[in-house]
């Protein structure tokens, strides 16, 4: 039921039929006020003919028929009877020539019109008050109605536009429980119980998507603990008979079980990689950041490396800036991404030359770690494929090192969690350069005395 | 050192008893589920105790939880689990001294405990 719109042409009626009312009324009075003026108009010109007769001693035998017919027309304007009767007698007096029964007839019209004076002075009088009156009523109702309209109109439609739109501002800043109560029977109540259901329907969709991301994290927690646990025994297996610590075993077959064994490594890996990307993707990865010196971060990036760019044959450099710098990061994870992009740059490098590590202060402001080698350079329209999972470039697996698939997708991952970018800038035939960016960075305080001592 | 370790999965028991026993020189004594080690540890004297994560019966932290509450003054406890969830592992940290990721390096395991002895010590 539409109640609201309802009241609202109801007060409207109200409104207008008391104003229509007041309006017509208004005509009736000032019609009758009208005709009592023009009573006393009538009364003034024959006052001032009848003395002009009766001073002047204008005399009506010379012109009587003129001066009946004057009186005559007002006798029929006037409605009056005592004062039509006075006229009339006036008339037959002024006929008859008699001059005392003329005087006598003066007199008695005189005396009519005072009283009609008085009467139409009261007259008057009751009109002006039941005019106010009527004014009053009139006018009163409809302020009245006003009045409880607008107060109609506040209860019913502002405040609980207002409560509905704090609801909505509530629900924008995710507080979420809460329900209009009661909405009422009528247009904005209707609006109130729509907003309710979208709003339920938003809430179910948001538990649904929870119970959804539950189920991922269940899945990935439990799909790791049943693949690592199986790969517990056999990396342990592989171990003790490696380790020779259950007897001895020929060349060749440890031989095998070396390469089993770094297989079982990489799965290892690649298991940790691809948990890693689950959490980060759902939301549940969390940085251990602590601040810490960018040149030891990058000192034991390349000590943890030493031994693979021997083998390769390919110098480790480190560029660091003028200044000191310090940086807020998770040190494991960041060490991750540096020792993953240097092993990269390491596997394409060609040999005795150089693969190096720089940082510096970039023009955006931000902590830059670049690492640049002296590759085949990678080409343009392969420069954003390579961070997708298990992309690699078209480079025969070097034999050193050998990857999950994983490590540039994770370690872009990986400088996103730190709000950084990855970037590459690569030349065939020239080399790569593969960076990112670190937001939080200051100047170290060790450094700065340093230099102050030094300068 | 004696140790008691409870694990329900028999290659990984059989695997990690033997690295304890001929790497570490350790004495091993083994539970197969989470009553058992919980009724093992209240009943012997040991030097330190290994839990794996999940078992049947009782979980590793529920084991843990028990025997710490009836007896205080016990052996150290380490966690060996194949679960890495921040929330796992945050729970290891808090219940015992230490805890080691599955699958774990067969050459270090014995270091591994070490360290994290030396460190809660």
């Amino acid at each position: 039921m539409k109640t609201m719109r309802g009241k609202i042409s109801i007060a409207v009626t109200i409104i207008t039929v008391c104003t229509g009312f007041f309006a017509v009324s208004a005509y009736e009075h000032y019609q009758k006020l009208d005709k009592i003026q023009d009573d006393i108009h009538v009364s003034l010109y024959l006052r001032s003919y009848a003395n002009e007769i009766e001073n002047r001693g204008i005399d009506p035998k010379q012109n009587p028929k003129e001066t009946t017919e004057y009186f005559r027309k007002w006798r029929l304007s006037i409605t009056e009877k005592s004062r039509n009767e006075a006229i009339s007698n006036l008339i037959q007096a002024l006929n008859t020539f008699n001059k005392d029964l003329r005087k006598k007839r003066f007199s008695e019209l005189q005396e009519t019109e005072r009283r009609f004076y008085e009467f139409t002075a009261q007259k008057i009088q009751i009109q002006k008050n039941q005019f106010q009156l009527l004014a009053m009523i009139t006018l009163a109702l409809p302020v009245l109605g006003l009045f409880f309209f607008a107060y109609y109109l506040n209860n019913s439609i502002v405040r609980p536009l207002h409560r509905l739109s704090q609801r909505m501002m509530d629900f924008l800043v995710d507080r979420y429980t809460f329900k209009l109560a009661n909405p009422e029977n009528n247009e904005i109540g209707d609006l109130q119980r729509t907003f309710n259901s979208l709003a339920q329907r938003a809430l179910n969709n948001m538990d649904e998507l929870k119970a959804l991301d539950r189920a991922k994290s269940e899945f990935v927690s439990i799909a790791s603990h049943e693949l690592r646990t199986p790969l517990t025994s056999i990396k342990g297996s592989l171990g003790l008979l490696s380790a020779g610590i259950v007897g001895n075993i020929d060349q060749e077959s440890l031989g095998l079980i070396r390469i089993a064994e770094q297989e079982t490594d990489r799965l290892v890996r690649l298991i940790n990689n691809l948990l890693d990307l689950a959490k980060m993707e759902s939301g549940t990865f969390k940085l251990q950041k602590e601040w810490i010196s960018v040149q030891t971060l990058a000192e034991s990036c390349v000590d943890s490396l030493h031994g693979l760019a021997q083998t390769a044959n390919v110098l480790l450099e480190i560029q660091p800036p003028d200044h000191a710098l310090d940086a807020s990061l998770d040190k494991d994870r960041i060490q991750q991404v540096v020792t993953n992009l240097i092993s990269n740059a390491i596997k394409y490098s060609p040999k005795k030359q150089a693969v190096i590590l720089s940082f510096f202060i970039n023009e955006n402001n931000l902590l830059e770690i670049a690492i640049t080698d002296r590759g085949a350079g990678i080409a343009e329209h392969d420069q954003q494929l390579i961070f997708e999972k298990f992309r690699q470039g078209t480079q025969p697996e070097s034999k050193l090192v050998k990857g999950t698939g994983l490590g540039l997708a994770i370690s872009k991952a990986l400088v996103e969690e730190h709000q950084g970018v990855m970037l590459v800038r690569s030349k065939i035939g020239i080399g790569s350069t593969f960076s990112f960016t670190i937001p939080e960075w200051r100047l170290s305080e060790s450094s700065q005395t340093s230099n102050g001592v030094a300068a | 050192m004696k140790i008691l370790f409870a694990e329900d999965d028999s290659n990984i028991l059989m695997i990690a008893k033997l690295i304890l026993e001929r790497v570490g020189q350790h004495d091993v004594t083994v539970a197969v589920n989470g009553r058992e080690a919980l009724d093992m540890a209240l009943a012997n004297r040991y030097d330190l105790i290994i839990l794996d994560g999940m078992m049947p019966e009782l979980s590793g932290t529920e084991v843990c939880r028990q025997y710490k509450e009836r007896a205080p003054a016990g052996a150290p406890v380490i966690f060996l689990s194949a679960k890495s969830t921040q929330h796992d592992i945050q729970e290891f940290m808090d219940l015992g001294v230490g805890y080691i990721q599955k699958p774990f390096n067969p050459q270090t395991l014995c270091q591994q405990i070490d360290t994290i002895l030396k460190a809660a010590a």
